[in-house]
């Protein structure tokens, strides 16, 4: 097993291609290295200059006085070579190659990328890319990427992923929203994989204090089997959410046996996800969503849901998509029917999913949402809350976040909400920032996150 | 094998297969092996007479099924190698004629090794349970709906082995499966205990390195899963070439 602390929390930094230019890939990520509060020491490399953005500048890798933990490589890809080249010869501990046109553009680059690895081989030298945006690890104050990102909300999410842009315009997607933030810890794409891979960086991330929950997402896994159970232990601290693709891949396995046939790599990946508790997620909002939930939410005792809402529809809506999703319907203690009663005329009887938009005919929308959310909410039967509920200005009233803010706090049970239509919606979402209660675009992405939440920890 | 077959030592049914260089253990071979690890198979025996087949017959007690026997024949239902239910000596005869002329047809390829007559059992549902070593994942154990159709279906589920207890539930949870074990036709539950520890006879044999190191497949196809046990109806055994 190789320690890759070298890679994703260095104490040095060099750039190969650093340059002054803000239009230049390499001009960027020294930029972004330069601003963004890197606590190590960071050497730009260039053969023209002699100092940039304040940093001393070296001719070579070999020049730095000191050895270097980790070295960005952002040169035209005919140089990339050589650049390994110097990492190997002046014993860098770790690379990270941004430049692409290697495997994932043709043969030829294809044919670089084995030569690289190569070169690499016989050193131990760690690498990641090539074929990526970088590296962030939002810690150590690490924004190694050509991307600028603008606001990082630090937290306890850390991404490993496999794929060029796609990482950074996810970040940027999660960093531009301006409620419900995604907390992010470390953002490692490693592109092409030729070297660090999803192992290495489970085994890393196990021992991460500042990670929460684990985001993984991976185009090809290199070793299933150890893959699986690498995960499985690090999910025993550390729930972990996958995004893989190829779901739809036709088993290509020639067989004579129906359970040849029928043992496709997707199929059991899939099952075996299940049976070790890691959630699948299956495109990139069900993955940040999934994300948001398990991070803010804390581990759930059971799978049972009560369901509050202020739609009949909405609330037979979330049944379905609730019992689809694995998860069951609480049962209700006769205290909390009791309690739902007071809010509801004589001759209708509460039930799961509770819904009290008569209620706020009869008692006004504060006391309405008040007793029907706490009944939910106190129900020792209920492990898990999904909310949906509307926002018109007849059921608005002052202080709806500080009462979802409150049950949450004081039950400390997984919610999940959803908030349809009317004036008062962006309101509420406001007042739920910093309440560590995930708000969710529709009723299925409510009750998905929550499914995923229970396979994710429960 | 008589009947009920004895006990075998799994390691040497390896080893006699391997000695005649054969990498598929016929359906007889299979059933004893599956015996030694204490999943349980129909009564019967292999014969190499239409005549065995009817002293066989009587001594199992009708009715019976009779089985071409071939470890190249794989797919025995496609060549016509099978008939059931038979209720008479005369009828086991005749169905043995039947299927040598049927495989002689289909398989003109194929010298038979004899027939496997075995009591019949009557199943609403069939079931497919296997252990495969796979290339990428090691040791999985596969359970679902089974009988010939089993890949139209599609319904089954891997697990890694070794399984835990949580493991072979949450198997037996799945959606259709949890309905069709519950209570089919008018039948009583099904003898979940018993398939319980089927699967987890399979489980452990997948966590064995000498097993591993032998064995590429074992398909259990159909299996039975009634309020009176579990039992194997068919089952083939792939060792690694």
């Amino acid at each position: 097993m190789q320690d890759i602390t070298p890679l994703i929390a260095p104490r040095s930094i060099a750039v190969i291609g650093a340059s002054s230019s803000p239009t230049k890939s390499g001009g960027v990520l020294f930029a972004n290295l330069a601003n963004g509060g890197f606590k190590g020491s960071l050497y730009p490399i260039n053969r023209g200059a002699t100092e940039i953005m304040g940093h001393k500048a070296y001719p070579l890798l070999a020049d730095v006085p000191e050895q270097i933990d980790l070295v960005y490589i952002v040169l035209p890809q005919a140089y990339v070579e050589e650049a390994i080249k110097q990492c190997v010869a002046a014993k860098a501990r770790a690379a990270c190659i941004i430049t692409a046109g290697f495997s994932e553009a043709s043969e030829k680059g294809r044919t670089d990328e084995d030569s690289l690895r190569k070169v690499a081989s016989q050193s131990g030298l760690l690498m990641a890319g090539p074929n990526t945006i970088g590296m962030v690890n939002v810690d150590c104050g690490m924004m190694g990427s050509f991307v600028n990102f603008p606001r990082w909300e630090k937290g306890g999410v850390s991404f490993f992923t496999q794929t060029g842009i796609f990482t950074g315009a996810v970040m940027l997607h999660i960093m531009s929203a301006e409620t419900q933030r995604l907390p992010v810890s470390k953002s490692i794409d490693v592109g092409n994989k030729i070297g660090v891979d999803e192992i290495d960086f489970l085994n890393f991330i196990k021992n991460d204090s500042a990670t929460k929950v684990i985001g993984l997402y991976i185009e090809s896994i290199r070793n299933p089997r150890l893959f699986l159970e690498t995960a499985r232990e690090v999910r025993k601290t550390k729930p972990i959410v996958l995004l893989k693709p190829g779901q739809t891949e036709a088993g290509a396995r020639a067989s004579t046996s129906h359970t040849g046939s029928l043992a496709s790599d997707d199929k059991i990946l899939d099952d075996g996800l299940r049976q070790y508790g890691i959630a699948r997620a299956e495109d990139e909002a069900d993955f940040l969503n999934a994300l948001r939930a398990i991070v803010m939410l804390p581990k759930p005792k059971g799978k049972r849901v009560g369901i509050a809402t202020t739609s009949g529809a909405l609330g037979v809506i979330s049944t379905d998509l609730v019992v689809r999703g694995g998860l069951e319907l609480a049962k209700f203690e006769p205290g909390t029917i009791a309690a739902m009663r007071t809010i509801l005329p004589e001759w209708l009887s509460p039930a799961n999913p509770f819904d009290f938009w008569i209620g706020i005919d009869v008692k006004g929308p504060r006391e309405a949402h008040e007793v029907g959310l706490s009944a939910i909410f106190a129900d020792p039967n209920v492990d898990l809350v999904l909310c949906t509920l509307l926002a018109p200005a007849n059921a608005d009233f002052p202080g709806f976040g500080d009462l979802l803010k409150q049950l949450r706090k004081t039950h400390n049970k997984p919610v999940a909400v959803t908030i349809y239509g009317g004036s008062a919606r962006a309101r509420w979402v406001t007042e739920l920032e910093g309440a560590e209660v995930p708000v969710f675009n529709t009723t299925r992405e409510a009750a998905r996150a929550l499914s995923l939440l229970v396979q994710a920890t429960y | 094998m008589l009947i009920p077959p004895p006990r075998a030592d799994i390691t040497s049914l390896i080893a006699a297969a391997r000695a005649l260089g054969r990498t598929v253990l016929s359906e007889p071979e299979s059933k004893a092996f599956l015996h030694a690890l204490g999943i349980p198979v129909p009564a019967g025996c292999v014969v190499q007479t239409a005549a065995d087949a009817a002293k066989i017959a009587e001594a199992v007690g009708f009715p019976v099924v009779v089985k071409a026997v071939s470890h190249v024949l794989t797919h025995k239902t496609d060549a016509g190698g099978i008939v059931f239910p038979i209720e008479t000596a005369s009828a086991a005869v005749a169905a043995c004629h039947l299927i040598a002329e049927r495989v002689r047809r289909t398989r003109p390829d194929i010298v038979l090794d004899g027939f496997l007559v075995e009591a019949f059992q009557p199943s609403n549902l069939e079931w497919i349970l296997s252990l495969r070593m796979d290339p990428h994942y090691g040791p999985v154990v596969m359970f679902g709906l089974g009988g010939i159709f089993v890949e139209l279906l599609g319904h089954v589920s891997f697990r890694l082995a070794p399984l835990n207890g949580n493991d072979i539930d949450g198997m037996l949870a799945e959606n259709l499966v949890a309905r069709a074990l519950s209570c089919i036709r008018g039948n009583g539950p099904a003898d979940r205990e018993g398939l319980k520890a089927a699967i987890g006879a399979l489980s452990d044999l997948g966590a064995r390195n000498d097993i591993a190191a032998a064995i590429s497949e074992i398909e259990i196809n159909p299996l039975t899963v009634t309020e009176r046990g579990v039992l194997a109806l068919d089952a083939l055994i792939h060792l690694r070439p």
